[in-house]
């Protein structure tokens, strides 16, 4: 089966936008960087909303998003609501933002948001656990997705507020921490999988250099020259978007020959896409 | 009821007339298969001795099908009647989850209905009391349908007949494939995965 690029661009663009919130809600609970909420809000919204219409676009018609919403029980359906109720979360943020209304009710919202937004991370990779497909029945390809997206979003918060970001230490350190851990897991899911998919550059030139080491040095140095914040995040999201990517990629390149593994070598010749 | 195909391989010639009578009588666009022929080897056996043989696959009608486990709109379903599994074409969003989910690639995307498509063990024709046309169009009488669980059914009585050692199915991850191929080990060794 060929990439998905819908799925991936879909599980990359919410990854993001949810950990991005999620970096918000955690600086709106503390009173920090209050100014900048606003804004870190909307653009988090536009990619969540972007990555939302990304995955209706792998349907045969978008239309058919509204059959997949009656069946509460399914992978789609769980990734639809939480998509839709993190929008709503940070839509009622906005407002109650731009209005300097509720502060308290705010802080609720803008942590229900990030802990939705940060969930669908997980749960979107969750959704490609299956016994067929050896290389992708594993909780490494969840943790995967999730760790990923954590330095994603998190340097796209930061890059957002600049160069005055107050206290931003904390967020550097789960950053750091969500890069290393997204390097690993790439790698751990590339080399136990057992696939003989040639990854090499996608898993350690985007992975692991790209989405794990670019983003560390720029959290480490960010600690010590803060004047630089916005640059040393813009690079690091960049780099940590295109880990992320070539992640969900790895993991596409990797379904074939996970099929023939479970007997079917013929799979590619059946799949017409 | 467990309507399915068994397939003996020891027969097969490999002449593909169950591949075109498949895409004849189902109208099935240019370079998409319901039932594919595939050739298994020249590989070089333990007696030093070349062996080749053709595997035809298609939907194994699997009794835990994963491809119905998720399904998000139930469109890939068991027949009640029948014990098939089948796709309601009405409710398929083209997700493709399920073309994921099967262990074997046999589901095809159709650009032209804009929905996933498999075999349906021919129940146009089955249904009017008729064979399938893979069944209906092989030369060589390699393959049989019918009940498995009927003991007077042609699979049933193709699988009682055969060295139980000569009986395989395409690899088990808990789907529990329905679907029989006999091959004899004097024939050709099998490679389509462990019963």
């Amino acid at each position: 089966m060929a990439v998905q690029w819908s799925l991936v661009v879909f599980t990359l663009l919410t990854g993001a936008a949810g950990w991005c919130f999620a970096a918000l809600a955690f600086d709106a609970v503390r009173g920090k960087n209050r100014d900048k909420a606003f804004f870190a809000t909307i653009v988090a919204l536009v990619l969540m909303v972007v990555g939302g219409v990304a995955s209706v676009t792998h349907l045969a018609h978008p239309g058919n998003m509204l059959a997949a919403l009656n069946n509460p029980t399914s992978g789609i359906f769980v990734e639809a609501m939480l998509v839709g109720l993190s929008s709503v979360c940070m839509i009622v943020f906005a407002v109650l933002v731009k209005r300097g209304a509720a502060p308290t009710a705010a802080k609720v919202f803008a942590v229900a948001g990030g802990v939705l937004g940060a969930a669908l991370s997980y749960l979107a990779g969750s959704s490609y656990l299956m016994e067929a497909i050896s290389s992708w029945n594993t909780v490494v390809l969840p943790l995967g997705y999730l760790a990923t997206a954590v330095p994603a979003g998190i340097t796209l918060y930061l890059a957002l507020v600049g160069n005055d970001a107050e206290d931003p230490q904390t967020l550097l350190v789960v950053m750091v921490a969500g890069a290393v851990l997204g390097a690993v897991f790439g790698l751990v899911y590339a080399l136990g999988s057992g696939s003989q998919a040639d990854v090499t550059l996608l898993l350690y030139g985007g992975v692991v250099a790209c989405g794990g080491l670019v983003p560390v040095v720029c959290g480490l140095l960010a600690f010590k020259r803060r004047g630089q914040m916005r640059t040393l995040m813009a690079v690091a999201c960049a780099c940590a978007l295109v880990g992320a990517l070539c992640f969900r990629v790895i993991m596409w390149e990797t379904f074939v020959l996970a099929a023939a593994q479970v007997g079917a070598p013929y799979i590619t010749d059946f799949m017409v896409l | 009821m467990r309507n399915t195909l068994v397939i003996d391989l020891d027969r097969c010639i490999g002449c593909y007339s169950c591949a075109v009578a498949c895409k004849t009588e189902n109208d099935i666009p240019l370079g998409t298969y319901w039932n594919k022929v595939i050739e298994m080897g020249p590989t070089i056996n333990d007696r030093g001795k070349k062996e080749t043989y053709w595997l035809p696959v298609q939907c194994q009608q699997c009794e835990n099908a994963p491809c119905i486990h998720v399904c998000p709109t139930g469109a890939s379903y068991r027949d009640e009647e029948s014990g098939i599994v089948l796709i309601d074409k009405e409710k398929c969003i083209g997700c493709k989850y399920c073309m994921m989910a099967c262990p074997y690639g046999v589901r095809t995307w159709s650009e032209t209905e804009q929905c996933v498509e498999k075999c349906t063990l021919c129940g146009q024709r089955t249904s009017a009391g008729e064979q399938p046309a893979c069944v209906a169009a092989c030369c060589a009488e390699a393959r049989f349908y019918g009940d498995l669980d009927d003991p007077a059914s042609d699979v049933a009585r193709a699988v009682a007949a055969a060295d139980p050692k000569s009986v395989h199915a395409l690899m088990n991850v808990g789907n529990d494939p329905t679907t029989a191929y006999l091959l004899s080990e004097s024939v050709a060794a099998w490679k389509g995965g462990d019963n």
